[in-house]
């Protein structure tokens, strides 16, 4: 079978410091990988090297057979806005724009139209069941409930890939478990695949597969399903 | 407070990167208007050292020419746009009082010169002003004869000086001159001006507190999870605030002493200064030395006050929104004041100016408090639009203080900057006297030529394309020398130019009416020569230099030559600043190296008045650059407070363009309504003033819309000149910096 997403023999330095020495990893379509690692290890590398945050020194990126490290980066953020969700530690919620507007934003940008956007915007806050928060801003709520409204912003536009860089590394057990019930779940039946960085063990095992990465090189360790 | 709390306070503000790039924006931004605020309070003194030296030097004219040590005559050499002035001297007797800047005058024949004259005659145009100068250079006039370095003067001693016309006897050097003081009106003017950049400078002192803010903030809660109560973070923001504000006096300190130095190479409206007059009185240096420390003090409280610095993180004060009523608190009380003020103008103590001032800066600050609150309903008002409309309303609305507060400042310039414009188009006219001359352009002059010169020099007049080229002499009548009757001597073409001479040709006579020349007079021209008798009567109209005659007689050369006439005066109007000017003058001072050159205007505009807008006018245009510097380092930092937002965007994939407009959009907002805001304010003050100094008050929509574009375009080109810098900022990999 074809991957979706295939990484090989990634490598990236940050200065004298390597982050990825020969990574290498392989995504279907709708499959929840976990990439765990220790802190440092180059995870969240790997992951800004899949998602086309960051190009890679060596190595390539495969997404449908298209090779990420070729792209420009006009091609590369068009990519970014059609095919990818992101779900990041700390929300990353645009501080500006209300929560609905936030989860709005990946349809403006593919060019909805403001009213339908956010219709649809609004029915994904019911479905993270955050609704009540549509019209504050995101420093008007809490660490939970902005990352739930992260969530539906990552998988309003139907991408195909979520890349989830700890997406509860900033909440509590409780929320930790909620938002990731919510986003596999959401994930699951999209049919989108997700991407998860994480170190924590009950994190990862909402994966179907964990990747690890130690000293910038990956390993494959068990298939769970 | 504890000496632990202190080093915690100054480790806040120096140690780590961020926490010294924000201590040293405030610096730069404090630093900037504290030697923008010290050259203001410096220019008094300077004027006043410079006016000591114009005393110093000036003639103390002699009683009766007995008691005259020198003979000395004060003249000016012009040179079209530079004027050159001097003192000419007979030679002394006996011991000679010297003038300051003078070691010993120079020996007959020669000249002391000052450092620019030298310039001068070294240059392109030298060896035309030497023509004119008729003296050997012998030394230079020291800084004490001179008002500024770029002053022109010379101090010659001529031996064929003689007393008479401008030749005066002279006890000596030194005068104690007692200046009138400033009418009430100028006063006003000059009140309104410094409130105009004073207001602003606040403004932007306090803008320059909030620097940064946001990191400062994320840093005080984090003392709070250490255990420091409230109060004891507001001390270290406080002290965190208190050495960027050393910081900034002495950056300021540092950079007027710079400018101060600077200062002596720079002439604006042909005013120089020497860098050691420009020093700023000590209660003034004290005051600027604090009042900026004491505004970023309380621009620091101010920003902490509509915030809830928790352990946890900050968090905007519930409820808290911008609220209308106190906002128009100052205006309201300025409109008080005013009124108040106006019946009290004319009292004693100046307790009215005080009032109008007062009055005058309420209504400025009133027009940047009401700007923030308008932008923020209009930008919660309008529908959301676009994505990149709908991104900067939202800006706006959630933190759109720091430009808005920047677009406020300049609003106040704009707004005094048009109350100016209208005081000073309406005051013109009181400060301004009809001169009688109907043309402009430079008059040359050559007086007392002899009759192969006179016909040199009308001949090269004549031709200069010029204003008519006349020659003019007083002949006296036959038998009644004390009956002088004028004359004026042109070609036909000249002669047109001033009466109606039909049938003219060289030969003709015409006779104007009025004084005492008539027909059949004969006058003593090298021998008699009689009016023709069918000398035409015409009239002649004020020439153009305004000098009007009656009983003029009009000759051509060939009915009176100017062989026969003696000596003769030869003037002709050439258009200022032109080539046609420069090679004209080149060729007459051939002729006459004495060749008079005299700007003409209909209109002269009073000194002090002209002063007072000219200091005015620079006054503003360092101003708005103030603002306009801080302004840019304000959103700099802005974008650098902003990029993880603009990286979040980047990773979403948000169009360079969409934030290109975005970006444009959020300033736009706040400019177009600062100008509305200032454009009202402007017209409104600026009737008020005229209404105080009782002159109708018609606001000209020119004047106003142009004022608030022109300073207005600052901030929009600032914001465009930040595109580049935010377009840099959207880049995913920017992520990685969290």
């Amino acid at each position: 079978m074809t991957a979706l997403l295939e990484a090989d023999g990634l490598a990236k330095a940050f200065g004298p410091t390597p982050a990825l020495a020969g990574a290498s990893i392989e995504v279907q379509a709708g499959e929840v990988v976990a990439i765990v690692g220790a802190s440092g290890s180059g995870k969240s590398t790997l992951l800004h090297c899949l998602a086309g945050i960051v190009r890679p020194h060596a190595g390539r990126v495969l997404y449908r057979g298209a090779d990420l490290t070729r792209m420009s980066d006009v091609e590369r953020s068009r990519l970014r806005r059609s095919e990818f969700g992101f779900v990041f530690q700390f929300g990353h919620l645009v501080p500006e724009l209300t929560c609905l507007e936030n989860v709005a934003l990946p349809l403006r940008l593919a060019g909805v139209r403001r009213r339908d956007a956010d219709d649809r915007a609004r029915e994904w806050l019911e479905r993270v069941q955050v609704e009540q928060v549509a019209g504050s801003l995101p420093g008007e709520v809490s660490g939970g409930q902005a990352q739930r409204v992260a969530v539906a912003r990552a998988l309003i536009g139907g991408p195909s890939v979520v890349f989830a860089d700890e997406p509860t590394g900033a909440l509590d057990s409780l929320n930790g478990e909620r938002v990731m019930q919510l986003l596999t779940a959401a994930a699951r039946e999209s049919g989108a695949a997700v991407l998860l960085v994480t170190h924590e063990a009950r994190v990862a095992a909402y994966s179907d597969r964990e990747v690890t990465v130690r000293d910038g090189v990956t390993r494959d360790l068990r298939v769970l399903a | 407070m504890n000496g632990t709390l202190l080093a915690l306070a100054a480790g806040a503000a120096l140690k780590g990167r961020d926490a010294r790039i924000r201590t040293a924006l405030v610096a730069v931004a404090a630093g900037f208007a504290v030697a923008l605020l010290l050259l203001a309070v410096s220019v008094p003194g300077a004027l006043a050292a410079r006016q000591a030296r114009a005393d110093a030097r000036s003639f103390a004219v002699a009683g009766d020419a007995q008691a005259g040590r020198l003979v000395a005559a004060q003249v000016g050499v012009d040179l079209g746009a530079d004027g050159v002035e001097g003192v000419v001297l007979a030679p002394p007797t006996g011991t000679a009082p010297l003038p300051p800047g003078v070691a010993a005058l120079p020996p007959a024949g020669a000249m002391l010169v000052s450092p620019a004259l030298r310039g001068l005659l070294d240059g392109p145009d030298g060896p035309l002003l030497r023509a004119r100068l008729p003296y050997r250079d012998a030394g230079t006039i020291g800084q004490a004869g001179l008002l500024g370095p770029s002053e022109a003067v010379f101090l010659a001693v001529d031996p064929h000086l003689v007393p008479g016309g401008s030749a005066v006897p002279v006890q000596g050097f030194g005068v104690v001159s007692h200046p009138a003081p400033l009418d009430p009106i100028l006063t006003l003017l000059l009140v309104v001006g410094v409130l105009l950049l004073l207001v602003p400078i606040g403004i932007v002192v306090a803008v320059a507190g909030r620097f940064g803010a946001e990191r400062r903030d994320r840093r005080l809660a984090a003392f709070r999870l250490l255990g420091l109560s409230s109060r004891e973070v507001l001390v270290v923001a406080l002290v965190e605030a208190g050495i960027a504000a050393v910081a900034g006096d002495l950056g300021g300190l540092a950079v007027f002493a710079l400018a101060r130095q600077g200062i002596g190479g720079i002439t604006i409206a042909s005013l120089s200064l020497f860098p050691a007059d420009v020093v700023p009185p000590v209660p003034g240096l004290v005051l600027v030395l604090l009042v900026v420390p004491l505004l970023l003090g309380a621009a620091s409280l101010a920003g902490l006050a509509a915030l809830r610095v928790e352990p946890l993180g900050v968090a905007r004060r519930a409820g808290r929104r911008r609220r209308l009523r106190w906002r128009l608190v100052p205006p309201i009380l300025a409109v008080a004041l005013l009124a108040l003020g106006v019946t009290n103008l004319g009292g004693s103590a100046g307790i009215g100016l005080w009032l109008v001032g007062a009055g005058i800066a309420l209504l400025l600050a009133g027009a940047v408090a009401v700007l923030p609150w308008l932008t923020e309903r209009i930008a919660g008002a309008v529908a959301p639009g676009p994505l990149a409309w709908q991104v900067a309303m939202r800006r706006i609305r959630h933190d759109g203080t720091t430009t808005g507060r920047v677009v406020g400042a300049i609003t106040a310039v704009v707004a005094g900057a048009i109350a100016l414009q209208l005081l000073f188009a309406g005051l013109a006219g009181t400060y301004t006297t009809q001169t009688g001359v109907r043309a402009s352009g430079t008059e040359l002059t050559a007086v007392r030529l002899l009759p192969g010169s006179a016909a040199r020099m009308l001949a090269l007049f004549g031709g200069s394309a010029g204003g008519p080229a006349l020659a003019e002499t007083d002949l006296p009548a036959v038998g009644d020398p004390a009956r002088l009757i004028p004359v004026l001597t042109g070609d036909c073409r000249a002669l047109a130019r001033i009466a109606a001479v039909p049938g003219c040709h060289d030969g003709s006579v015409y006779l104007s009416p009025g004084g005492d020349a008539q027909r059949g007079l004969v006058l003593d021209a090298g021998g008699a020569w009689r009016l023709p008798s069918d000398a035409a009567r015409t009239a002649v109209s004020v020439l153009p230099d305004g000098d009007s005659y009656e009983g003029v007689v009009l000759v051509t050369p060939r009915a009176l030559p100017l062989a026969r006439q003696g000596a003769v005066t030869v003037k002709t109007i050439v258009p200022s600043d032109s080539a046609v000017l420069r090679s004209t003058v080149r060729a007459a001072a051939e002729v006459d190296p004495a060749l008079g050159l005299r700007p003409l205007a209909t209109t002269t505009l009073s000194h002090r008045f002209d002063a007072v807008r000219r200091g005015l006018t620079v006054g503003l245009v360092l101003v708005l650059l103030l603002i306009g510097l801080v302004l840019l380092v304000s959103v700099g930092e802005q974008l650098r407070e902003r990029r993880r937002a603009l990286a979040v965007l980047a990773v979403l994939g948000l169009p360079r363009a969409v934030l290109a407009r975005s970006v444009l959009a959020e300033s736009a907002l706040p400019v177009v309504l600062g100008t509305v805001v200032a454009a009202v304010t402007g017209a409104a003050l600026g009737s008020a003033l005229l209404a105080i100094v009782g002159r109708p008050a018609f606001p000209d929509p020119g004047v106003v819309l142009a004022t608030a574009a022109v300073a207005l375009l600052v901030p929009l080109l600032v914001t465009a000149a930040s595109l580049p810098a935010a377009l840099r900022l959207l880049r995913p990999e920017h992520l990685r910096t969290e």
